[in-house]
């Protein structure tokens, strides 16, 4: 079985559970506020390519902590169901079929990330469809990565810690990401502070973001160049993909361990 | 068969305490011990900070590691009140599925808001907790955990999975820090308005389980 035609499978899945639809546009418009909130020109003809960057960023790593709370049972599922015999006859490897997985959970899941940029794009140029072809670009640079490389975090804590605690470790893990590579707290006045953002290789090397994003006195010329943004991709899915075929591989060892 | 009588025995208080004391003891881990022990690992990063960082800085870094304690009493209170089977095999003994999840929310409730006034305790007598202003900044954690557990009790009641209800916890964690508690600096305004939603949203899910069969339908997708 190919592995398109398995993810087809997985999205067909995904897709009966409804409340998964409602709570994906529920945080996508969380990201977009927040977007909003930092850029106003986002969605208008004065915004430019470093806005659908940023929101971009947001759409990356905002709805992704939900992800990596909610997707520790994709490997250990089958287990818990008692169904990881039927899988181990049938000819598919455990990892095509976590990639499967996690590839038609997010089929599902990640829509109206691509509307929400989509539209932002239309909006910048009601005319041009050169802003829509770059929030396409953002899309499978920035959110797309961002979301597998949560998920597949995800299902790889949850293959090696209990359920209750894999969700904490794996929404801990991926906030301590997202707070140590994204916010800087800059105090403002006497005992008040702001969070300064700081945008990633990735938005700056291929979309000339500005280093820290909502604070003019940082600005300047972006701290990476293209290479290094290529770079930071590449080494972004292949942990992705490593991350998948370890939490197969253990899921599928652990699942016939005695207990 | 005197339906009412039933329902009325389960409002006892000596048979309620028992209960609780019965999810206590089967779930204590989930419930109590997770939500605890990641307050005082909580409070410990405030201290060392506090010591090694300078309280200034200490103070900025808390502002976002103390999130992790609302975003773990919500993972807890999804698994302890969606993903157990047996919660649910209670619908067919006296008890009742809806005197158990309720039983389980209380006790969430309990120990969401004992870890909360530890973690303020702590940080406050150190001097480390993010835009402090006196013991009345303590209902900003206490709430936090209050809303995430409602939340998390209507999450399971009307989402389609405990997958579901735990993406719907989240993405309530995240509105409420990155937007609200940024926007409302006053922690009485910061807590009051969510908690009322928060509180009609469980009366609601609570009604809606009085219909048990479609609940334990949908509870039921442990798997998913």
């Amino acid at each position: 079985m190919s592995f398109l035609r398995l993810a087809r499978v997985h999205t067909r899945m995904a897709r009966r559970q409804s409340a998964l639809w409602a709570v994906s546009i529920l945080l996508t418009l969380i990201a977009v506020g927040i977007a909003l909130i930092a850029m106003p020109d986002l969605a208008k003809p004065t915004g430019s390519q470093v806005d659908l960057a940023f929101l971009g960023q947001t759409l990356g790593l905002v709805p992704a902590i939900a992800y990596a709370a909610a997707f520790t049972d994709l490997a250990s599922a089958p287990a818990r169901l008692g169904i990881m015999e039927i899988e181990d006859s049938t000819p598919v490897s455990p990892v095509k079929l976590l990639a499967a997985r996690v590839t038609g959970m997010l089929w599902v899941m990640i829509w109206p990330s691509a509307v929400a940029l989509v539209v932002c794009g239309f909006m910048q140029s009601p005319n041009g469809f050169l802003s829509v072809l770059t929030a396409l670009a953002v899309f499978a640079a920035t959110v797309a990565p961002l979301a597998f490389l949560a998920a597949a975090l995800s299902a790889f804590i949850g293959s090696l810690l209990p359920q209750a605690l894999a969700r904490i470790t794996a929404a801990a893990a991926w906030c301590v990401v997202v707070c140590f590579t994204t916010f800087a707290p800059m105090p403002v006045g006497a005992s008040r502070s702001k969070m300064g953002v700081v945008t990633d290789a990735i938005c700056q090397g291929f979309f000339g973001c500005q280093p820290v994003i909502d604070l003019d006195a940082m600005g300047g010329s972006a701290a990476y160049t293209a290479f290094d943004a290529s770079l930071l991709l590449v080494l972004r899915i292949a942990l992705t993909l490593a991350l998948v075929a370890v939490a197969a591989l253990i899921s599928r060892k652990r699942n016939f361990q005695r207990k | 068969m005197d339906i009412a009588r039933i329902g009325h025995s389960r409002l006892q208080p000596r048979r309620a305490r028992s209960l609780a004391a019965a999810q206590v003891h089967r779930s204590k881990a989930v419930m109590l011990a997770v939500p605890l022990g990641t307050s005082a690992l909580v409070s410990i990063a405030g201290v060392v900070l506090a010591h090694f960082a300078g309280r200034e800085a200490a103070s900025l870094a808390m502002m976002l590691i103390v999130q992790l304690y609302p975003i773990s009493v919500g993972a807890c209170a999804v698994v302890a009140l969606g993903d157990d089977p047996l919660a649910e095999l209670q619908e067919s003994t006296f008890v009742g599925f809806r005197a158990v999840q309720l039983a389980r929310l209380a006790v969430m409730l309990a120990g969401g808001v004992i870890g909360a006034c530890l973690l303020f305790a702590v940080l406050h007598a150190f001097g480390v907790f993010p835009n402090d202003i006196g013991w009345l900044s303590a209902l900003s954690p206490i709430g936090g955990a209050v809303i995430v557990v409602l939340v998390a009790y209507t999450a399971v009641s009307l989402a389609g999975s405990v997958r579901s209800a735990t993406m719907t916890v989240i993405a309530v964690m995240i509105f409420l820090t990155l937007f609200w508690d940024l926007q409302v600096p006053n922690p009485i305004d910061q807590r009051q308005g969510p908690l009322l939603v928060a509180c009609a949203a469980a009366a609601i899910a609570w009604f809606a389980s009085g219909r048990s069969e479609r609940l334990l339908e949908r509870a039921g997708g442990n798997a998913q």
